[in-house]
């Protein structure tokens, strides 16, 4: 499967739009996407990258079903996530202190709709049918173990990784998230076209 | 305000889309509500509790939503609502029987129209 380098750069752009208009949705508030950037980078740069200033963050985690070969990932501080509890919930922003479990969940939650609506956007624009599985919750110290996993499914053994990255904004809220789509099969060929 | 006396059964892993899922329907006047958190649950709710409606999601731990169609076919009305929403899979459910299938996230309002609308 090879993709041009404009679908890739449609890809991320309006995929990132549909991002948005799904945490609108979720979250019944204004949305803006603050980045939208499409980038090819080595694993370990990722890595670095993702661990860097996320160590009190909090994560959720998915995989594609089937080859796993993409990975999403939603992060947000502590305090942005207390906020979007409180917005999903339909409660007075400042109501909740500590996350308890189904706060846990709508964290969760709103990783499988916000990836898989990338997901429902990239299946109507190529011919890509994949979906994310079920979220999970984990700390900075298990970002690299999940990158390394990834890449080890790639069969071409490369030894990069093509990046979705959406920063979302609700701004009336100080609520900025940054959601990961990461890919690494045929990314070899991927990265080809994208040169 | 609609009165639904009929019994529904909402299956999703998400205990937080559950409490959504059961809001909506206390405010369309449903009161008789059960619940599952995956396909196996959900088997053997429809099985011993004979629900007149299912609320299910797809991806699911254990047994997902379309094992779940499979093996009940068009025994019992089924309404999807799953985060996947690619053409492929909504028109796989809706072969295997469902009645309705929702996009999340959803409004409200279109839960409780599908829900009214598959009830009669």
């Amino acid at each position: 499967m090879i993709f041009s380098k404009e679908l890739l750069e449609k890809v991320a752009k309006n995929g990132s739009e549909e991002v948005s208009r799904a945490f609108s949705k979720l979250s019944r508030e204004n949305v803006s996407v603050e980045t939208a950037v499409l980038e090819v980078m080595s694993y370990d740069f990722l890595i670095n990258s993702l661990k860097d200033g996320h160590e009190q963050a909090i994560i959720t985690y998915t995989q594609t079903i089937g080859n796993s070969e993409g990975v999403s990932m939603l992060l947000m501080p502590r305090e942005v996530a207390l906020t979007l509890v409180d917005l999903l919930n339909q409660k007075e922003i400042g109501t909740t202190g500590v996350l308890m479990d189904l706060d846990k969940s709508a964290v969760k939650e709103t990783l499988n709709i916000l990836s898989n609506s990338y997901l429902n956007y990239l299946s109507k624009n190529t011919e890509m049918n994949l979906m994310f599985g079920e979220p999970y919750m984990m700390t900075a110290s298990n970002i690299e173990n999940i990158i390394l996993d990834l890449k080890g499914k790639n069969i071409d053994n490369g030894d990069s990784v093509l990046v979705f990255k959406t920063v979302l904004k609700i701004a009336k809220h100080q609520i900025n998230a940054q959601l990961y789509i990461l890919f690494n099969k045929n990314i070899a060929k991927l990265i080809e076209i994208y040169k | 305000m609609n009165t639904i006396t009929q019994k529904i059964l909402i299956v999703d892993d998400s205990a937080f889309m559950r409490t959504v899922l059961k809001n909506i329907l206390e405010n369309v006047g449903c009161k008789n509500f059960i619940e599952a958190a995956n396909g196996n649950e959900a088997i053997e709710k429809i099985s011993s509790e004979k629900p007149d409606l299912v609320l299910m999601d797809i991806i699911m731990p254990e047994k997902g939503g379309m094992d779940v169609l499979k093996e009940i076919g068009t025994s019992t009305k089924v309404i999807m609502i799953s985060a996947v929403g690619q053409e492929k899979i909504i028109e796989e459910a809706m072969k295997l029987g469902a009645k309705g299938y929702l996009v999340k996230p959803f409004d409200n309002r279109q839960v409780e129209d599908e829900i009214l609308k598959i009830l009669g």
